[in-house]
């Protein structure tokens, strides 16, 4: 059994290590760029630290986006190899298939936490390179962990698309077809609704599945 | 003319020469083409007494035919009292009397003649012709 | 006698031109099994059916004693395959490829793999997207020799292999075999080559299986008889009139069953005989699939 996880894990690894490595340098590079942000924090004064905090949160605000990238990124990955020989190889070991699909999403999970311990990294160095005015503190841990769930769903979700059956994901690329489509319609008809809106909303607001990623991402905060 | 020489580390020298005239079109089964051949071997001296036979897995790899075939050829030997076949230790050529060894010989040289006869009569060649040929050609030596 | 694979009336639609019907197989263990019949007939779909890669749409498959695709993991462990595509990862080095396959199969010979690598003398660590198809279709055969398997299914393994790497490669089956007493499922359209190797073969042509006998049989049994005279019209034949053809010089028969005392018959029946000849096993197959297809046309 380890024996087959690590070799699904080096052979995935191999497949995507590049993308992996190129995301996690960004991970790490982003928390640094918030602190590095325009000049001088200790010289500012209040105003100049409202402005460094504004321009750090921008930063900051980037990160939901990578989390974004990591998940789809990862997930797609996930099933590349698979998906490029049309799963014949995989069909012909002799794995029963949701051992396998369960080995492949844990490897594609590991594999998405590299940019996230990157980000930790990131973040912690930043946090110690800088000295904070009183009131404000570093959350590193904090943003890595938000970062992380954030990623995990989103690879989850990709993941489970990029092994559905061709009906199902018909069936998805249908809904999202419909509702532009709808929207279209409405806008046609100068009916004042927005279908997109609601459904973003829905999806982006708490208990949606994706408002992980919305609210506020900070690394320095009061 | 290239010949190629097939290098493989089974490293038998027998097999890919021995066996090259052995043909799956012929209406005479392989494992009899197989036999027979090690029989010629062995009359002629070709394959000594007391000589091992390759085994049924080198044997089968170089001349490229199913093992199985390899086997019913080496038990026809065996009943025949050619060969030994020792549990362990491989097959054997045994030691022939000098009659029976010519007796061999004889069976081939009449096998290659009567398809000499068969293939000049389809042809429409004459027992002449035939002799004519034969003078001529066994006369000069050549191989 | 024990089967390695069985089928009972498998059907598999894949288009509405063309079908699986009927597919009775019956393979015994122990055997080297040529599948024989023309590009297109389904023999990769009959053996994507076999291993579960596909799901039938009727009938009944047995491998190794199990059902598929009820106890697949069970059978995939015991059986090698060898498709018709290059289905490996090929950003794996031929070694990364063989540790890979080897974490799956319990039966695995690291050191038989290990010698094989050398008498195919594979370059270890190149990628396989950058081996040559010769390497390639070596590096298949190492991987499913190296599992030590019951059964071998090989769909087409030497097609576009030059004659020597076929060579290797089949000598490297057969070397196995003598020491295992595996069954291999070979499919070709390459009737030349399975001609020595194989003991039994089974004929597809359209979706149906044609003919399956064992190797002497469908090589001797064969025989194309040129007539100087057609006997008498008769059912009562002691062989099997495959084909018969009207020629400017006389008739032309092709039969199977063929004795030679049968000449008496073909006199004491009015008939006579100018030529028996017989048919390797490329001409016999195409006068059964001749056959087949005007008896089912």
């Amino acid at each position: 059994m380890w024996t087959m996880l690590k070799q699904v894990l080096y052979a995935q690894w191999l497949a995507s290590r590049t993308p992996v490595v190129l995301l996690a340098l960004l991970g790490f590079a982003l928390p640094l760029f918030a602190v590095y942000w325009g000049s001088g924090l200790e010289a500012a004064g209040t105003a100049g630290v409202a402005v460094w905090m504004a321009g750090s949160e921008s930063i900051a605000a980037l990160l939901p986006y990578l989390a974004l990238l990591v998940g789809v990124a990862a997930g797609f990955m996930a099933w590349s190899p698979d998906h490029a020989g049309h799963h014949v190889y995989a069909l012909s070991l002799p794995v029963p298939r949701p051992l396998f699909v369960a080995l492949r999403f844990v490897v594609g999970a590991a594999l998405s936490c590299v940019p996230a311990v990157a980000l930790l990294a990131g973040a912690l160095i930043a946090g110690l390179s800088v000295s904070l005015p009183d009131g404000l503190h570093a959350y590193p841990f904090q943003l890595t962990v938000r970062f992380l769930f954030a990623t995990l769903t989103i690879y989850s979700i990709i993941f489970a698309l990029a092994i559905a059956t061709r009906r199902a994901q018909l069936l998805t690329a249908g809904i999202i077809g419909g509702v532009l489509f709808a929207d279209v319609l409405l806008a046609a008809l100068s009916v004042d609704y927005s279908v997109t809106s609601q459904v973003l909303l829905w999806l982006t607001v708490w208990p949606g599945p994706l408002s992980i990623l919305g609210g506020s991402w900070a690394l320095f905060d009061v | 003319m290239l010949l190629y020489r097939y290098n493989n580390t089974l490293r038998h020298s027998h097999g890919g020469q021995m066996f090259r005239h052995i043909d799956p079109r012929s209406p005479t089964p392989l494992y009899a083409q197989i036999a027979n051949r090690l029989r010629v071997a062995v009359a002629t001296g070709e394959l000594a007494p007391g000589a091992s036979l390759p085994s049924v897995r080198q044997l089968a790899a170089e001349v490229r035919v199913n093992p199985a075939t390899v086997v019913q050829a080496y038990r026809e030997l065996e009943r025949d009292g050619i060969v030994d076949s020792r549990q362990g230790a491989g097959t054997f050529v045994r030691e022939l009397a000098e009659p029976k060894r010519a007796a061999e010989r004889q069976r081939e040289a009449v096998r290659l003649v009567r398809s000499l006869l068969a293939e000049a009569s389809a042809l429409g060649l004459t027992a002449d012709d035939l002799g004519q040929a034969w003078k001529r050609e066994s006369g000069g030596g050549g191989r | 006698m024990s089967y390695a694979i069985e089928t009972h009336g498998l059907r598999y639609r894949a288009s509405r031109t063309f079908e699986i019907r009927d597919l009775d197989l019956a393979v015994r263990e122990g055997a080297i099994y040529g599948f024989l019949g023309p590009n297109g007939a389904g023999k990769t779909t009959t053996i994507q059916l076999l291993l579960g890669q596909l799901r039938p749409h009727g009938g009944a498959i047995a491998v190794l004693g199990r059902r598929v695709p009820k106890d697949l993991p069970e059978i995939l462990a015991e059986a090698g395959y060898v498709p018709e595509r290059p289905h490996l990862y090929p950003y794996l080095s031929v070694r990364e490829a063989i540790r890979y396959h080897a974490a799956f199969y319990r039966s695995f010979d690291a050191a038989y793999a290990d010698e094989l690598l050398g008498n195919f003398r594979l370059p270890g660590d190149q990628r396989l997207s950058r081996l040559s198809k010769g390497e390639m279709g070596k590096l298949h055969m190492l991987l499913v020799l190296a599992q030590r398997p019951r059964l071998l299914v090989l769909d087409e393994p030497t097609d576009g292999l030059d004659p020597v790497v076929r060579r290797d490669v089949l000598s490297a089956l057969l070397a196995f075999c003598s020491q295992r007493a595996a069954t291999v499922f070979i499919s070709s359209h390459l009737v030349h080559e399975l001609e020595r190797v194989c003991d039994w073969v089974g004929l597809l042509d359209l979706g149906r299986l044609v003919a399956e006998m064992p190797m002497e049989a469908f090589k001797n049994g064969i025989k194309r008889i040129r007539l100087g005279r057609a006997p008498a019209a008769t059912d009562e034949r002691p062989f099997e009139l495959v084909s018969r053809d009207a020629g400017a010089g006389g008739e032309t028969w092709v039969v199977r069953g063929w004795q030679p005392a049968m000449v008496q018959w073909f006199s004491g029946a009015g008939g006579e005989i100018r030529e028996v000849e017989d048919l390797d096993l490329e001409d016999g197959f195409v006068e059964l699939l001749r056959a087949a297809r005007s008896r089912g046309a």
